[in-house]
């Protein structure tokens, strides 16, 4: 039912006491925003003029997020105003989803013209404040000032002359005309006025709330909010293009480094069998003695390749990180490593299987680096989940030295732990110690 | 299709001077042995590219083994250290050894048509005594090419201009060439008489575009110009 309630507005009341107390309501609630109003308004102008020496910047070559950034309060306020709007019902088309959300930092851009209009609004909107929030303040002053004449005077002969305000002769005319001149009558006619003022205030909040919200709508609307909208849907497409393209960047070094890692290994291994099963063959006959020395090696060269394969097939998907999970094959990582390995990990539920491979990958990086460069001593792995992130970290007490910039290692775990929308930090200042974290993300 | 010996070994065979040229020290150390083993004399062994040019216009070896993939690169390295030993001496002899064999590293290593010149695949060291017969023949300036390298040329195009006017049989007789057999030794393969592999080669050599030229020459440019299609 009370859908069909018509709008004030439109000025046909109808009887019933719900529909008096929404009107009520409606009336104070403008009233308020109507009343703060040219606080916020000042404030939006001040944010402007405070971010005009950012309008000088801008004419500088790359001034323009720094004048984008001077002039971020006044996007705030002008956030605040589209909320303030919304809420005595002009909802700005365009915002639903904006003001509320987080939004990226860096999307603040000089070239935004919805940044333009929000100070164009802080600008113009101040004027109209001032008339809209007069006219609130006169009519409530007016209306309970002139209905409750009676109350505050209950039997004083002295007429209310709350109307005549430096025009005395048109009160008295008026006066006059109306044939008020004993004080019931001015009393009686003083009461009605108020009543009457009272009586029309929703009409007059409601009217000046639509000036105001008009124009808010007009300057404000969709076009800025849209275009931030679409820069942070762009910034997540950059984040997530990024991505792909170090999960990419991951993916071919690690291709490439396989295929090293079976040129420079295994296959050595087998070239070099062969070599010497050729020289046994060669040799059989006439140097028996040089043929069993040759076999012997080929013995030696194929149980290194099984090593290698078995080593290489390890690097590529260990299976007990399938099987037993990151934690059991942290273990058996520590169990390997040349430098004695101290495990800081609690128990730890299986995770998605990506999460739990790149953090193996960048633990076993490390510790290869470890043993291989740092010449450190001890050295210390740790996993912690912490809600939705799960830490590694490697650190040791070697020479320390450690870019992400330098070695191939590094960067390639970069790429690895990029990929899954995760972070790498080293740090490794010359002469130790190294401590090497990646967060990665996991639900 | 391994290779045929042409020639028994160890008869009428010269000790060769040879430079090794491989990063990797296992392989590198397997070479010198088997080398020295045959009575070569290996006179240097070296790890990567400038060291082979350096080593080979200082010693002048009569033939240098050298591995393609080196470094710092890793990629061709080694090519590319044979092509500019011969750029400042051309016709030195390089036997390039791989792991894998593409018919365009043959091309540019023949590009200067002076001959000298061996790839082949790094297992073909395994049969010592072909792999010591094409190093010989590499040494005496012939061009050596792996039967893999024409197995790609086979099987990539067919080409319609030149070498299209080659009969079969014509064709199998220059891959042979290109592996660098002799007359004696394609004869043999081709069940064919010495006079008839003459005939079939001087066909080949005609219907190539080729000009009468010192005979060895002739059957680099005639590799040649199968490689390029």
């Amino acid at each position: 039912m009370s859908e069909s309630l018509p709008s004030p507005a439109r000025g046909r009341p109808r009887p019933g006491a719900r529909f008096l107390v929404r009107i009520a309501r409606r009336a104070l609630a403008e009233s308020l925003y109507l009343l703060t109003a040219p606080l916020t308004a000042a404030a939006g102008l001040l944010a402007v003029i405070g971010g005009l020496w950012g309008l000088v910047l801008l004419l500088l070559p790359g001034g323009s997020s720094i004048a984008a950034g001077a002039l971020a309060p006044a996007r705030w306020l002008a956030d605040l105003e589209r909320w303030r709007i919304a809420r005595m019902g002009f909802p700005v088309r365009g915002t639903a989803g904006v003001v509320r959300r987080s939004r990226p930092i860096q999307t603040a851009d000089a070239s935004d013209p919805g940044l333009w209009l929000d100070v164009a609004h802080a600008v113009v909107v101040l004027p109209v404040v001032l008339v809209t929030s007069v006219l609130t303040v006169l009519w409530w002053f007016v209306g309970i000032g002139a209905a409750t004449a009676g109350l505050r005077h209950p039997f004083t002969p002295s007429p209310p002359m709350v109307l005549s305000t430096g025009s005395l002769h048109a009160h008295s005319f008026i006066a006059v005309k109306l044939g008020l001149h004993s004080p019931d009558a001015r009393l009686a006619f003083a009461t009605a006025v108020g009543l009457l003022t009272l009586f029309t205030l929703p009409l007059v909040t409601r009217a000046c709330t639509a000036v105001q919200a008009r124009l808010g709508q007009a300057l404000l609307s969709d076009e800025s909010a849209l275009h931030r909208r679409i820069s942070g849907l762009e910034q997540e497409r950059d984040t997530a293009r990024a991505q792909t393209v170090a999960a990419v960047t991951a993916e071919a070094t690690a291709l490439r480094r396989l295929e090293r890692d079976i040129h420079d290994g295994p296959q050595q291994r087998l070239v070099r069998l062969a070599m010497e099963l050729g020289r046994a063959e060669h040799n059989f006959d006439s140097r028996p003695e040089a043929a069993r020395v040759a076999l012997a090696d080929a013995l030696a060269q194929t149980q290194e390749a099984l090593e290698e394969l078995r080593a290489l097939s390890r690097g590529i998907a260990p299976p007990i990180l399938a099987d037993r999970g990151l934690r059991a094959a942290l273990d058996a990582l520590a169990a390997r490593s040349i430098v004695p390995v101290e495990l800081d990990a609690g128990p730890l539920d299986r995770l998605d299987p990506a999460v739990e491979t790149a953090a193996y990958f960048v633990i076993a990086e490390a510790l290869t680096n470890v043993a291989k460069h740092s010449h450190a001593r001890r050295c210390v792995v740790g996993l912690r989940r912490e809600e939705s992130v799960l830490q590694a970290w490697v650190w040791d007490d070697g020479a320390g030295g450690a870019a992400l910039a330098k070695g191939h290692g590094l960067r390639g775990l970069d790429d690895r732990v990029h990929a899954i929308a995760g972070r790498l930090r080293v740090t490794s200042p010359v002469g130790g110690p190294t401590t090497i974290v990646a967060e990665l993300p996991c639900r | 299709m391994p290779l045929t010996p042409d020639a028994t070994l160890g008869v009428g065979r010269r000790p060769l001077r040879i430079v090794v040229a491989d990063d990797a020290v296992l392989l590198r150390e397997g070479l010198v042995r088997l080398l020295a083993e045959d009575g070569h004399q290996v006179v240097a062994a070296v790890g990567d590219g400038p060291a082979l040019v350096e080593a080979v216009l200082e010693l002048r070896p009569d033939v240098s083994v050298v591995d393609v993939r080196m470094p710092p690169t890793y990629t061709d390295e080694g090519l590319r250290a044979a092509i500019a030993v011969r750029a400042q001496r051309p016709g030195a002899p390089m036997l390039v050894l791989s792991q894998y064999v593409e018919a365009s590293y043959a091309r540019d290593l023949l590009a200067d048509g002076s001959g000298g010149v061996g790839y082949l695949l790094k297992d073909r060291v395994a049969r010592v005594a072909e792999f010591l017969d094409a190093l010989d023949r590499v040494a005496g300036g012939a061009a050596v090419l792996d039967p893999q390298v024409m197995a790609q040329v086979l099987a990539g195009q067919r080409r319609d201009n030149t070498l299209g006017a080659l009969t079969a049989r014509e064709r199998e007789l220059l891959a042979l060439m290109a592996e660098g057999h002799s007359n004696t030794a394609i004869a043999q393969r081709l069940v064919l008489s010495a006079s008839g592999v003459e005939k079939h080669i001087g066909n080949v050599f005609a219907k190539l575009g080729l000009p009468p030229d010192e005979a060895q020459h002739r059957r680099v440019m005639a590799v040649l110009a199968y490689l390029k299609g």
